[in-house]
């Protein structure tokens, strides 16, 4: 119980620190004051109301949705896929999202509209990459993930024809920053949109947490544990991979949470899925939150988001690997 | 009768037919051995049986109904499979590993909780097994496996237990922690057992039925003495096998010995 109220703590406190972190620092009861006149409508403080409140709060939230999402994906599809190497676009959700980005900024849509479309194409790329590995009763795990591989890179292609015949001056520096991944434009809006698909596939994978642990062994024995073997899996497919394609869609390409933090939260508690689950929630979440705030305070420009998870990320896991080689066979 | 399987046929798609009208019977409290040269289709026959592979013709009966006609949860909440040991691709603790064998007793959001902790705790303790509760089952020796992967056979509370070669790879002392536990559960508890065997001297110590498959196609049923004799073995396996008696503290054992290869 109290390790559960932890998890919950942990990104909450890391979002309120964050809020107070800037360019221009906020000192916290100013936070919590304009929070507060927030909740009860009124306003306080009208310049802290606006920094904390509209511009950084949603970037905030949505640093905590995407990364525990991720994370949560992340985790699901290593279980699924027997490979604790496995990452949430192993289905090639990533390539088809960024393949509607980079076509809806080419055709000059709105922000929100670029949001939809990419989702729609990620969406869309799974059903293809299903489609393409078979029908239900005998699609193996290994055409599952090769038609994944094609998918990608088929959508990687096509993304880059895409950018080649992008206008240099203002199209292709836009299709690149989008691709980078960043916070920068989160608006309440864009939350509405990709929030509820992201809460919504955590719920499920976060319900159904202790048949990952049965998927995770061979497929006869899951079997013999009484569970419909394509029916759960396609459960778990659809969950991460709606997820995937609602961060994407919403903040560009964030690399390395979905790899990094399920096996951060592996060494502190175990292989158990009950309890991996909800920590690669909470300290995706938290990941999240302490990348985005370097992000917006760490320089004079903004950094992308996948830049900073890859040089934060990969120390960090080349240490932890060394730490416990024992974790990989 | 507890199973039944009855004129099974059965091919992998595209090739030829592997199992070929094959028909026995499980009472309750009976251990059956299956036995054959390696890639005869033992572990195929298994998961037939089952249902983890669906015949081409013929049927398995569990407690007289279609297997195919009874929900998987309710089937595998009475029946405990346990494969050939392998690795796992992420390390659980033997703890576990044996609470995972409860799934088919779970609702469909349901998680173990309290209850299956002492139930996992109380059958590891039974099997004597208490000490690997917090260990990595990646790290375990192939005997502490195979008695945990028991463990989770019998968390289930089954009517029937199928075992893939469970004695493959163990030393003496392991083999035959594993084959009394088999005989103990099928004498006292009346949990019947199918498993797979390359030994024919454990299978006389602990079977009262023996399959022997053939390269022929065809298989010998029937009980262990009459099936696993020096002439069916050495035409089985293609080579030349003696039966030996030995009479030790009061109890007649047969040991089965390959001499030599055949012609």
């Amino acid at each position: 119980m109290s390790a559960v109220l932890l998890m919950c703590i942990f990104p909450l406190v890391l979002g309120v620190v964050s809020l107070c972190v800037g360019r221009m620092s906020v000192p916290v009861q100013d936070v919590l004051a304009s929070l507060k006149s927030a909740v009860i409508g009124q306003q306080g403080n009208v310049k802290n109301y606006a920094i904390v409140i509209n511009l950084r709060l949603p970037r905030i939230l949505e640093a905590i949705v995407v990364g525990a999402g991720l994370a949560c994906a992340g985790a699901t599809f290593q279980s699924l896929f027997f490979n604790p190497l496995a990452t949430p676009d192993v289905l090639g959700v990533t390539s088809g999202t960024c393949v509607g980005a980079i076509l809806a900024i080419i055709l000059s849509r709105s922000i929100l509209e670029t949001q939809l479309i990419a989702l729609v194409f990620g969406l869309a790329s799974v059903w293809l990459t299903l489609h393409v590995a078979g029908k239900n009763e005998n699609r193996s795990l290994v055409f599952l993930v090769l038609a994944g591989t094609i998918m990608s890179s088929l959508f990687n292609a096509i993304g880059s024809l895409l950018k080649y015949t992008a206008d240099p001056q203002d199209k292709l520096p836009a299709i690149t920053y989008w691709l980078m991944g960043s916070f920068t434009g989160a608006t309440y809006r864009k939350l509405l949109i990709g929030c509820p698909l992201i809460l919504c596939g955590s719920l499920v994978i976060w319900l159904f947490r202790w048949r990952l642990n049965i998927l995770s062994l061979s497929e006869d024995e899951a079997k013999a544990s009484g569970i419909h073997l394509a029916r759960t899996r396609l459960v778990f497919i659809l969950a991460a991979t709606v997820i995937t394609a609602a961060s994407v869609s919403m903040c560009g390409q964030v690399g390395w949470v979905g790899l990094l933090v399920p096996h951060c939260a592996r060494m502190m508690v175990g292989s158990d899925n009950r309890n991996v689950v909800p920590l690669s929630l909470s300290l995706g979440a938290g990941f999240m939150i302490l990348i985005d705030t370097l992000a917006r305070s760490a320089s004079v420009i903004e950094l992308p988001i996948s830049v900073l998870t890859a040089i934060v990320g990969a120390p960090v896991f080349i240490s932890l690997l060394n730490r416990s080689r024992s974790a990989f066979r | 009768m507890i199973l039944e399987v009855r004129k099974g046929c059965f091919a992998y798609p595209g090739q030829k037919e592997v199992l070929h009208d094959i028909s026995f019977g499980l009472e309750k409290g009976s251990v059956l051995a299956v036995l054959g040269p390696n890639g005869i289709g033992k572990t195929t026959l298994l998961k037939c049986t089952v249902g983890l592979l669906p015949w081409k013709t013929g049927q398995s009966l569990f407690c007289g109904q279609d297997i195919h006609e009874i929900r998987p949860r309710s089937f595998w909440s009475r029946v405990s499979y346990i494969p050939q040991t392998h690795g796992f691709s992420f390390a659980y603790t033997g703890l576990e590993m044996v609470m995972l064998g409860r799934s088919a007793h779970l609702r469909t959001l349901e998680q173990p909780g309290e209850r299956e902790m002492i139930m996992a705790e109380q059958v590891m303790e039974r099997v004597g097994i208490r000490h690997l509760a917090e260990k990595d089952c990646n790290c375990m020796s192939g005997g502490e496996l195979q008695m945990v992967l028991i463990a989770r056979a019998l968390i289930n509370e089954p009517e029937l237990i199928i075992l893939d070669e469970p004695e493959t790879g163990l030393d003496f002392r392991n083999q035959l922690l594993v084959l009394n536990m088999i005989h103990s559960l099928a004498k006292e508890e009346g949990i019947s057992a199918i498993i797979n065997t390359h030994y024919p001297t454990n299978a006389l110590a602990v079977a009262d039925e023996s399959l022997m498959m053939n390269r022929k196609g065809t298989a010998l049923y029937g009980p262990v003495e009459e099936v696993l004799t020096a002439e069916n073995i050495s035409s089985c396996f293609d080579v030349r096998a003696v039966v030996q008696e030995i009479c030790c503290d009061g109890r007649n054992i047969r040991s089965v010995v390959p001499v030599s290869l055949a012609g």
